[in-house]
Parts: structure tokens; C-alpha cells; sequence
């Protein structure tokens, strides 16, 4: 996917004043300082998880992907105004929501509803959401199984075993671009399984 | 720790929050990142481009910063403080104009001012901006007869005038400056 690459690029190595073990607080401090690091290291560890949630909300990539930009954008230049109280997580979500709500606006599409009792991001969840969760794990094992042979295959390289897409698509012998489709298609096959 | 909450990779993927603990999982395990980084379903390294594009981008400079705060448009604002040479003819011009004006008037009393001058008065302001700009003198007349509005690509600045608060297509909130990534295509349609 070449996201590695791309951040790679953008010079990690010089981690001076944060580290990557770094809390979220401690993070979201040092990006309101002006460090360009912490903010990397936010958007690697909450990046994946929120462009899942809002490749969920939209048909929309492109509307996703500059959702999810202008919250990283936001958070720069509003870390200052974390009051602290509340997680990362939460205070990360809220922004993209929001933005990717008015993108939708501007775009004309009908953005879909804030829900705000469903949006809650807890640290802890509720009583129905451990119960759901102990059979959300069986339910994707279940979806895994369901998909067509070469997207399992391609979800158990780099889901199951951890290779990257590279090995995966040496492994299958096609190209990546053939990888990351099935991937792909993998992907919104299960999140029709598991949806509502 | 040493269990991969695979499962939940996908879950993450296709929506679902991670819960804390997944998440310190996640933060040591470079393994489980990779995985949640290829299956995710944005270009992240894309992403990440035009967030540090966004970040490298020029800041504008006191200069354009002050006209911006004081209504111009930002397109104007920066065609004016990134071309010095008109500059230097515009000031020029006015003073030129405001000396036509303002050196009879003063020289003459004012019993004897000729009506003719008031009324040529703004014909020669009219004629000093109308040659200044001509393709006769303007190296550059071609060059900006052909260059439309740089905000939205489209206008010519004919209208609305540059000064009136009403914005050119598209909406000076969808106008980005020039950075790569989603959404830099802030003028198309």
C-alpha cells in the first residue's frame, strides 16, 4: 500500500523529544509544541483505525482520505486547545466526524447522520458491547471463511501470517496491485457480514 | 502480548474502534501496524503526504497577511506581494495621476480655476491606467490577458471586481492553497 514508504520518507528517524512509546496525552503535548515527530507518531497509531471508521461512513474514498488529512491538519494546529480531559481517541474521532460531516455537505452528498449516542468512542464498553464482542472475533472468522479462495488467501498472508503485500504477492506469484484489490474486495465483503 | 489480535484487525479495518488494550497492542507491535496498514481501506501513505504537504507549505508573509486581514482576497493578496515589478507601476501610476491633479490645483487659486480641468481630471486618470497596461507598453500584456483568476482558474477577475467582498466561483472556504494530497483539487468543479 505503500503507506510505509511514504512516512518513511517524510523523516521518522529523528525522534528527539518524543518517543514512540510516548502516551497519547504526552503526544498530543509535544504536537502542541510545534513537534512535527508526535505528530507522525499520532497519525501511525490512530491513522489506520481512522480511516476504517470513516471509509465505513462514505462510499467516498477521496472524501475519506481529505476527512482524514484535515483531521490531522486540525489537531496540529488545535492540539493546544486539548483540554486533556477525555482520550485521544475521542477527541481525534470527533474532529473527523465533524469534518468529514461538512466535506459531505460541501460535496452535496447527504452526509450520514451523527449519531452521537453511537458515536461514542468509550475506553470502556458497554455491558452488550462485551458480549458482542466475545462474538465478533467468531463472526469475522466466520466472514473469513466465506470469502472466495484467492481473497482468503490474501487476508491470511497479511492478516494471519503478517507478511506484507510485497511477500504476499511473491508468494501468490501476481502482481501487488492484484494483492491489494483482493484485498480490498475481501475487506468490504466483511464488512457486509458484520454489518448491522 | 505475544497473541496478534488478528480478528480485530479486520474488525478495525472495516469500522470498529479498537479497544485500549488493542491499542497498546498495536503501538509495540509493528507487526499487527503493517497488517492494519494494508488492509485499511485509505491510502495512508497518501494521506500522510498531503498532511506534510500541508505542513511545508509556505506561510504567507507579514505583507500578505496584513492585505488578507484587511479584505483582499487571498488570490489577489498573494498576485500582488509575489509581483514586485507591478507593483512599482501601480505606485507609480497613482502617483503620477494624483500629481496631475494635485499640482494645478495647488499652483492656481482657486477663483481661477478653469472648469476644464475638473472635467478632464478623470479622463486622465482613466488614460493613465488604460495606457499603462496596453499592449503597447506591456511587455507582459499577452501574458496576462491570458492568465485567469489564480484562485478559481476560471474568472478573469471581470466579476465581481476584485474589491467587492462577494467571492469568485468557487467559495473562498473550498480554496486551497497549492499542496498535493486529497483534496488539492479545490477548484474543479
Amino acid at each position: 500500500m505503500g503507506a510505509a514508504a511514504g512516512m518513511e520518507a517524510t523523516g521518522m528517524g529523528a525522534g528527539r523529544a518524543v518517543a514512540g512509546t510516548a502516551a497519547d496525552d504526552e503526544l498530543v503535548g509535544a504536537v502542541a509544541a510545534g513537534d512535527r515527530v508526535a505528530l507522525e507518531l499520532l497519525y501511525r497509531r490512530h491513522g489506520p483505525w481512522l480511516a476504517g471508521r470513516l471509509a465505513a461512513r462514505t462510499s467516498s474514498v477521496d472524501l475519506a482520505e481529505e476527512a482524514l488529512q484535515d483531521t490531522f491538519m486540525a489537531a496540529w494546529r488545535g492540539a493546544r486547545s486539548y483540554s486533556g480531559s477525555g482520550e485521544v481517541p475521542a477527541w481525534l474521532w470527533g474532529i473527523a466526524r465533524r469534518r468529514l460531516a461538512s466535506l459531505a455537505r460541501r460535496e452535496g452528498l447527504r452526509a450520514l447522520p451523527l449519531d452521537a449516542a453511537a458515536e461514542q468512542v468509550d475506553a470502556a464498553a458497554t455491558p452488550e458491547e462485551a458480549v458482542l464482542g466475545q462474538d465478533a472475533s467468531a463472526r469475522v472468522r466466520a466472514a473469513v471463511a466465506s470469502l472466495p479462495a484467492e481473497q482468503r488467501a490474501a487476508v491470511d498472508a497479511v492478516v494471519y501470517q503478517g507478511k506484507s503485500i510485497q511477500q504476499a504477492a511473491r508468494a501468490a506469484a501476481v502482481p501487488e496491485g492484484t494483492v491489494k484489490s483482493r484485498l480490498h474486495r475481501a475487506r468490504l465483503h466483511i464488512r457486509k457480514e458484520l454489518g448491522p | 502480548m505475544t497473541e496478534h489480535p488478528t480478528e480485530l484487525l479486520l474488525e478495525v479495518a472495516s469500522g470498529a474502534v479498537p479497544p485500549p488494550e488493542a491499542r497498546a497492542h498495536l503501538a509495540a507491535c509493528r507487526r499487527c501496524r503493517g497488517a492494519l496498514e494494508a488492509m485499511a481501506p485509505l491510502d495512508l501513505g497518501y494521506v500522510w503526504q498531503g498532511v506534510a504537504a500541508e505542513l511545508d507549505a509556505p506561510r504567507p508573509g507579514p505583507l500578505e497577511r496584513a492585505l488578507v486581514a484587511a479584505g483582499v482576497r487571498p488570490g489577489l493578496a498573494r498576485f500582488t506581494v509575489t509581483t514586485p515589478s507591478l507593483r512599482l507601476g501601480w505606485l507609480l501610476a497613482n502617483l503620477l495621476v494624483l500629481a496631475l491633479i494635485a499640482v494645478p490645483l495647488a499652483t492656481v487659486p482657486a477663483a481661477a480655476w478653469p472648469s476644464g480641468v475638473l472635467l478632464a481630471a478623470p479622463l486622465v486618470a482613466a488614460a493613465a491606467v488604460a495606457f499603462a497596461y496596453g499592449p503597447a507598453v506591456d511587455p507582459a500584456y499577452e501574458a496576462v490577458a491570458v492568465t485567469r483568476c489564480p484562485r478559481c482558474g476560471r474568472c478573469w477577475y471581470a466579476w465581481p471586481p476584485p474589491w467587492s467582498p462577494t467571492p469568485c466561483w468557487p467559495a473562498p472556504s473550498t480554496w486551497r492553497s497549492a499542496t498535493a494530497g486529497p483534496g488539492s483539487g479545490g477548484c474543479s468543479p
